[in-house]
């Protein structure tokens, strides 16, 4: 190995959550003045392996070691005191405090031990601010800064800290171009004063640009650390991905049908622009990218719930007017939110009322509550809903159960394009495999289906086309013979 | 399949007397209370003494029964009723001699714009019901008070003695009018929550606004429908009290709106919304005015602790309330 030795080294590290080992007896190491890159696919294990560097656990198993001794590393507080700071993907700064208060909160320099003083504050504020390149009056609050300069704030207090490790988790996923050049420049200034980084992220041009070494996970599982000379972006891939084993399709009767909708120039400025795409009857078409690739957005817009600057659905060579999401409803469209707690579920309502509530709007005359009885209960033992009991409120059930009575929710409208936003999100293999299944049956009965998922396995299982969304415009579209590769490559704007 | 296993342990069985006890709801607590009721008051039960009750009660029954919507759409409460009632009876009023059904249309349409406004600001604008309606109430008394010049105004003209009539007649010698609207009034609004589709998206944005609106409801002009249907009860109230009071004066609506809500939330309409049935909110009117006939027949109680008791007992039923909610994992 190299002639540093290690300031940081997890060993055999796991981290068990009920049902699922999520960190699986990891190696990992940090040396000074390197940027070591953590990659892995969604669920791979990595945001468990950061949280635990941060000491947000205190029942993991196996040793951590800093600067050769051993530590238990059980909370945020310790691993704080250890010089551990973590810069969280979503921006933590105290909106109506000025930049100054943000940086030294928990920690301002009084004045006879209570007022505070300003001058120092000032001051101090000013040299953390340097080292991030940002030359702006400490007394500005922080809501009038754009992303970037609160992303920059959030380094500098924790530089105030003066750490020894840097994580930064998806640093880049809300800037522009110009900008992650320049947190590039900042995070090698940082790396040549001798700090620690560990670096997670999905973009892979970046890991080329700004990684001195790599280390890829898979289900929890370390697969591989090297030096970036040593990997191509298409070996990074394949390392993330793994093999395909008995990945195979789910059976389908395969009969596209004729065009079911049209989508002409749908643009929502600052989310997407100028996305054309049709979808056929029975055709399951998913919309792949990274997230905040403006996936979700192009569904919420062209359904009603969202706004739309541009373009318009076209159906039988007709424009739809679609103002509202009931607009939607009525024409045929139904969007499954991902957020199934916050959007998709009445949570402290009974399952009955929940599955039945998309179809209370959407229905010209009210079914009488027998006939909805008798739909929910027959929709249920299709779906297997445990336990069936329409009375149950939703909050009761598990989130395997909850996906499924979200899934009947809308099924229940009978649309003649359904988007599934992240349909098996939070749920057991079981239900999962059963929702694939129930996808498979609702296209062989002639709807048509958009699927939009950050799960590359299930994508491959489902999809028959698929269009691949990079930066809010569609880049490439895949009928036939995709894998996870493929469609991860093309997503990061195609690196081949 | 461990999924099913874990479902099973938490399906508890709910024992057959706690079943009974959740359909009375608050009328068990009327049941248990009326034998203490007779002892601290032996005339209790007479017919006089419930008359009086019904009497009593007959304006803010009408005033609970719209105001329930607003609490079960999630929207808590409507501080605006008092002046809406005073607004009403000025309006009825003041129209009177051009007929009753001049005055009875002239209340109907102060409710309309009443609830127009506060619907429209809190369902389009999304600006807080307690805050908006609250200073409505007091842009009403000064506008109230502008227009009439401070003063109050008496019912005059051809059709005084119906309008008299409306709080005092009495049908086959016992029943007052203005209950017989409340059970009418009652009979629909309890379908129109419960069985109707608009009911159903009440109960549903009361529950969860979200999702609502990611399911298809036009949340704003639905609130919108919702404070419409309960300042026209208000308003109701307003001309029934205006009737009862011979005049109009600005005091008729006084504590009404937190006599309303403290019904409706004692009755089991959460204030987190989307729960409970408007005959609950009735319960919750009908145990108040039991605890009140029952205060001021104890002797030396003086009326100013009937204001006490009712301010306790809303805020331990909220409390209460979110105790349990929290509990069960709700909140």
């Amino acid at each position: 190995m190299s002639a540093t030795s290690a300031i940081l080294k997890m060993r055999d590290v796991s981290k068990r959550y009920p049902g699922t080992l999520a960190v699986d007896r990891v190696n990992f190491d940090l040396k000074p003045g390197e940027v070591h890159a953590l990659m892995g696919e969604n669920g791979a294990g990595k945001s468990s392996l950061m949280n635990m560097m941060a000491g947000s656990f205190d029942d993991y198993e196996g040793d951590i070691l800093i600067e050769g001794k051993p530590i238990q590393l059980h909370s945020p507080a310790i691993a704080k005191n250890k010089g551990i700071e973590m810069i969280h993907q979503e921006l933590a700064n105290a909106l109506p405090l000025t930049i100054a208060e943000n940086i030294f909160a928990g920690n301002l320099p009084t004045k006879a031990g209570f007022f505070i003083d300003k001058k120092i504050l000032m001051e101090n504020a000013k040299t953390y601010l340097k080292q991030v390149g940002l030359n702006i009056n400490p007394m500005t609050k922080i809501e009038a800064l754009s992303p970037h300069e609160q992303q920059l704030v959030e380094i500098a207090k924790a530089l105030s800290n003066h750490p020894k490790i840097l994580i930064m988790d998806e640093p880049t996923s809300s800037l522009s171009r110009s900008e992650v050049g320049k947190l590039f420049e900042i995070i090698a200034q940082l790396k040549s004063n001798g700090l620690a980084i560990c670096y997670i992220s999905h973009h892979i041009p970046e890991i080329f640009q700004v990684a001195d070494r790599v280390t890829v996970m898979r289900n929890g599982q370390w697969v591989t650390t090297d030096n970036i000379q040593h990997f191509t972006p298409e070996k990074l891939v394949n390392n993330m991905v793994g093999k395909a084993i008995g990945k195979t399709k789910i059976k389908r009767q395969n009969k596209a049908g004729d065009i079911a909708f049209e989508f002409k120039n749908l643009s929502r400025i600052g989310f997407f622009h100028h996305i054309n795409f049709n979808i056929r009857k029975g055709e399951v078409l998913s919309i792949a990218g990274l997230a905040g690739s403006g996936r979700s957005e192009i569904a919420r817009s062209f359904c009603g719930l969202d706004p739309l600057d541009y373009g318009y659905v076209c159906k039988d060579n007709k424009v739809l007017p679609i103002f509202s999401y009931k607009d939607g409803l009525d024409f045929g469209l139904a969007y499954l939110s991902e957020d199934r707690k916050l959007e998709g579920l009445a949570l402290d309502q009974e399952s009955l009322f929940n599955a039945m509530s998309a179809l209370n709007v959407k229905e010209r005359k009210k079914s009488s509550d027998h006939e909805r009885r008798d739909r929910y209960l027959k929709l249920a033992e299709e779906l297997g809903i445990y336990p069936v009991d329409p009375e149950r409120l939703v909050n009761q059930y598990s989130g395997g159960n909850q996906q499924k009575i979200l899934l009947a929710k809308w099924m229940t409208t009978q649309p003649e394009l359904l988007v599934l936003d992240e349909p098996t999100r939070g749920v057991d293999i079981g239900a999962k495999q059963l929702i694939h299944e129930v996808i498979g049956q609702l296209a062989d009965s002639g709807m048509s289906i958009l699927l939009i998922t950050s799960d590359l396995p299930e994508l491959v299982e489902l999809a028959d086309r698929v269009l691949i969304l990079h930066k809010g415009h569609i880049v490439k579209e895949l009928c036939s013979d995709f894998t996870e590769d493929s469609i991860l490559l093309a997503a990061n704007g195609d690196l081949s | 399949m461990t999924d099913n296993h874990l479902e099973d342990k938490r399906a508890i069985e709910i024992p057959r007397w706690k079943g009974l006890l959740h359909f009375l709801g608050i009328y068990a607590v009327i049941i248990v209370l009326t034998p203490i009721a007779l002892i601290v008051d032996n005339d209790f039960l007479t017919f006089k003494n419930i008359n009086n009750m019904l009497t009593g009660m007959q304006h803010l029954l009408i005033v609970v029964l719209g105001a329930s919507f607003i609490t079960y759409s999630g929207k808590m409460a409507d501080l605006s009723i008092p002046f809406t009632m005073v607004a009403a009876a000025f309006a009825s009023v003041f129209f009177l001699p051009y007929g009753l059904l001049a005055a009875v249309v002239a209340a109907i349409i102060t409710g309309i714009i009443v609830g127009g406004i506060n619907g429209l600001a809190i369902g389009h604008l999304n600006l807080n019901p307690i805050i908006w309606t609250f200073s409505m109430n007091y842009v009403l008394e000064g506008v109230l008070r502008l227009l009439f010049e401070g003063r109050q105004i008496y019912p005059q003209g051809p059709s005084l003695e119906n309008f008299n009539a409306i709080a005092n007649y009495r049908v086959f010698g016992f029943i007052p009018p203005v209950i017989l609207l409340a059970i009418v009034l009652g009979c629909g609004l309890h379908y129109l929550m419960k069985h109707s589709r608009f009911g159903k998206d009440i109960k549903l944005t009361g529950s969860s606004e979200e999702v609502a609106k990611a399911s298809g409801v036009n949340v704003p002009l639905l609130i919108l429908k919702v404070f419409v249907i309960s300042s026209l009860c208000t308003a109701l109230a307003g001309l029934s009290s205006a009737s009862s009071l011979a005049t109009a004066n600005y005091s008729l609506g006084n504590a009404k709106d937190f006599d309303a809500v403290t019904a409706i939330v004692l009755g089991g309409i959460a204030l987190q919304g989307g729960k409970g049935f408007l005959s609950g909110a009735i319960g919750g009117l009908v145990l108040i005015t039991m605890i009140q006939t029952m205060m001021s027949a104890i002797p030396g109680v003086n009326n100013y602790w009937q204001a006490i008791v009712k301010g306790v007992l809303f805020i331990t039923v909220v409390a209460a309330n979110a105790h349990f909610s929290r509990k069960a994992g709700k909140v």
